[in-house]
């Protein structure tokens, strides 16, 4: 259980989130969405802890982030976080990185190398594996990354923009069908923030929808075509709750043309 | 037998000593000493130049055999003990070796080829024959001598430190100190505490072999940087089967991975230890000081305290490092009037009350009950690291628990790669 309470962050005088309250469930995948500098990535990085709001608490399994080091040690072997630009070792080969991720998080040495090499075989990356990262592309480069934070066990997944980053459609296909069955199955906990809904409308259980530093909804995808009385594609539905003066920008455009 | 003693005489002494190119340099040393004292010697007697200039060059001399000597009993453990020597350690792990047989490379407790070495460089000290001027004070062949055996004791108790048990380890460095303050009241009290100093340092190395390899202590050595492998041994990870001995260590694993994980390098020792090894730093200090005239420490010693009081403040500041900022810069705080942030700030506690409370201390020890500077000047290095100790919190608690910001550190950008 992940509970946020009172989250209030500012960028210098200029409010990023405004009084969150939050709570997200054991299990399921859980999408964080919003227009462009609202805060998805602000609120992603106060759940990882790499950001300590201004006023409130984050409480990940009944621990308070950043309380004590005990709890934060043992919330950091819970939750792993992944943001949207990490940065790799460029010397070191991927085996040597996921192994040594691996062991950070003391995971037993002979069950990490097994893991370490099903995730180079589910990213298409066994060719790969013992090149340096220098050598690998921006999208085999994020493969590695994601494949750094699975390698860690860690049942509570925080993942920045996870579908980006050059990723092919095989990495997506493959990172979908991971998040689903690592949820429904093995009951992991997924927040992941992502730009486009599409990639994210057979994924993820829950929708929390920002706008202008506030939670406008968070509920399942039946739950937001309920409340927003729409019954098409995720899209449309977010649209309507994220920028709903989106379709008259676009009216107000074409009309400017023709005048 | 009578080709047999030399042969086994040069080739025991051979093992003893330092690679050629070093006793090359030594001796060339020696002889550049020796060249400039006899130009100096036959300008004096030729053109009657003043005869005390000589004493500078005896001087020059006699501490050079005196650093020597230092030198010879720092290197007959560094380059004999296996704990220093990674590689001939693991080779001999893999040996019938046995604690109590012999060491191929030789024995690190000092044996009597070392007395020939060391003796014959002391003996160069009780050559009189530039005397022409008396000196107060000149370095005898055993003041020479128990010069090295005390730089062979120190780097003893530190290898048992090391290798364990620690508390004989303490003990004789305590006994080193105490013999080279004692010597000043009673040069025989000195010799006993020295002697009690090395019969102390060789229990603790025979006891240290019973634990031989030490992995933990030689690994720390190796990778003190990192505390890696320790944290691999704690974590239960043996080394002789680790199918990875190339892994990356955690500061070197990029961001957020090497800086937000649950490892936490693993503390050598701990707080008490700690403090008794200031008590035990600022006992040698005082130890050190006492011969020297006490206007000399007066001098240098405050200026020493003052450069080691800066030192302290700049490292334990940059213990923030460069991954945990601050949540709010200068310019933020000043507009939000939040001038302070507590849980943040609290971490220049520390730095400042080890400047600011020795300094109190050297201002009242020194302006107002007038303690001699070879007393103060220990006192207020213990009293520093003591408080250093004791004042809260540590680099390694604030960083998981001040309200910082956690980025990925710009220091060794060039390492890594950054996903765009």
């Amino acid at each position: 259980m992940i509970r946020l309470s009172g989250i209030t962050q500012l960028y210098g005088v200029r409010p990023v989130l405004r009084n969150l309250d939050l709570e997200i469930s054991d299990a399921g995948v859980t999408a964080i969405v919003g227009p462009n500098g609202m805060g998805k990535t602000t609120l992603m990085s106060v759940l990882a802890g790499v950001l300590t709001p201004q006023e409130g608490t984050v409480e990940i399994n009944g621990l308070i982030r950043r309380s004590t080091p005990e709890d934060e040690l043992e919330i950091r072997r819970q939750a792993v976080f992944l943001p949207d630009r990490p940065w790799l070792p460029k010397q070191r080969t991927g085996r040597e990185f996921l192994l040594s991720v691996g062991a950070l998080y003391g995971i037993e040495t002979e069950r990490l190398i097994d893991h370490v090499e099903r995730l180079f075989q589910l990213f298409n990356l066994a060719k790969e594996a013992d090149w340096p990262v220098r050598s690998y592309s921006n999208g085999q480069q994020k493969k590695l990354s994601l494949s750094a934070a699975l390698v860690t066990e860690a049942r509570i997944l925080l993942l920045d923009e996870p579908f980006g980053g050059g990723l092919d459609p095989a990495g997506i296909l493959a990172l979908k069908h991971v998040l689903l069955r690592l949820t429904r199955q093995q009951d992991y906990c997924v927040v992941l923030t992502a730009p486009a809904p599409e990639l994210i409308e057979e994924l993820a259980d829950r929708f929390v929808v920002l706008r202008e530093g506030r939670i406008v909804a968070h509920d399942t995808i039946e739950g937001l075509r309920k409340e927003t009385g729409l019954g098409g594609p995720l899209s449309d539905v977010l649209a309507s709750l994220i920028s709903p003066e989106t379709m008259d920008h676009v009216e107000e455009y074409f009309a400017g043309e023709s005048s | 037998m009578t080709q047999h003693i030399p042969n086994s005489l040069t080739g025991a002494i051979r093992r003893s000593l330092p690679p050629p190119l070093y006793v090359v340099i030594a001796v060339v040393l020696l002889c550049v000493v020796e060249a400039i004292w006899f130009s100096v010697w036959l300008s004096i007697r030729k053109i009657g130049a003043p005869a005390d200039v000589l004493n500078a060059f005896v001087q020059i001399r006699d501490g050079l055999i005196a650093f020597l000597l230092v030198a010879y009993g720092v290197f007959r453990v560094v380059a004999f003990h296996p704990l220093f020597l990674r590689d001939y350690s693991t080779w001999l792990e893999r040996t019938p070796w046995q604690p109590g047989l012999p060491l191929p490379l030789g024995p690190v407790r000092l044996a009597w080829p070392d007395l020939i070495v060391a003796g014959g460089l002391a003996l160069l000290l009780e050559d009189q024959r530039e005397l022409l001027v008396p000196l107060d004070r000149r370095m005898s062949a055993v003041t020479g001598l128990l010069l090295f055996m005390q730089a062979h004791a120190t780097m003893l108790a530190i290898a048992v430190w090391l290798s364990r048990p620690r508390g004989l380890a303490y003990a004789a460095a305590f006994l080193i100190a105490l013999g080279a303050r004692l010597s000043l009241w009673s040069p025989l009290a000195g010799v006993a505490a020295l002697v009690a100093a090395i019969v102390t340092a060789h229990v603790g190395l025979n006891q240290s072999w019973s634990r031989f390899p030490w992995v933990e202590t030689s690994d720390w050595l190796a990778r003190l940087k990192t505390g890696w492998r320790t944290m691999q041994m704690q974590s239960g990870q043996g080394f002789a089967d680790d199918p990875a001995p190339d892994r990356v260590p955690p500061t070197q694993l990029g961001w957020p991975f090497g800086i937000c994980s649950p490892y936490v390098a693993p503390e050598m020792i701990s707080t008490r230890e700690k403090m008794l090894l200031a008590a035990l730093l600022g006992f040698w200090i005082h130890a050190l000081l006492a011969p020297v005239p006490p206007d000399v420490v007066h001098g240098i010693s405050w200026f020493i305290l003052f450069c080691g009081g800066m030192v302290v403040l700049v490292s334990r500041l940059a213990t923030i490092g460069d991954n945990h900022l601050h949540p709010i810069n200068l310019a933020g705080r000043f507009f939000t009037l939040r001038w302070i942030v507590p849980r943040y700030d609290m971490i220049v506690i520390p730095p400042l009350c080890m400047v600011v409370v020795p300094g109190i201390a050297a201002f009242v020890g020194h302006d107002w009950l007038e303690i001699r500077a070879s007393v103060l000047v220990p006192a207020i290095v213990t009293l520093t690291m003591w408080t250093g100790c004791l004042v809260g919190p540590s680099s390694a608690d604030w960083k998981l628990t001040a309200p910082a910001r956690l980025v990925p550190g710009r220091q060794n950008k060039s390492q890594f790669e950054e996903l765009s």
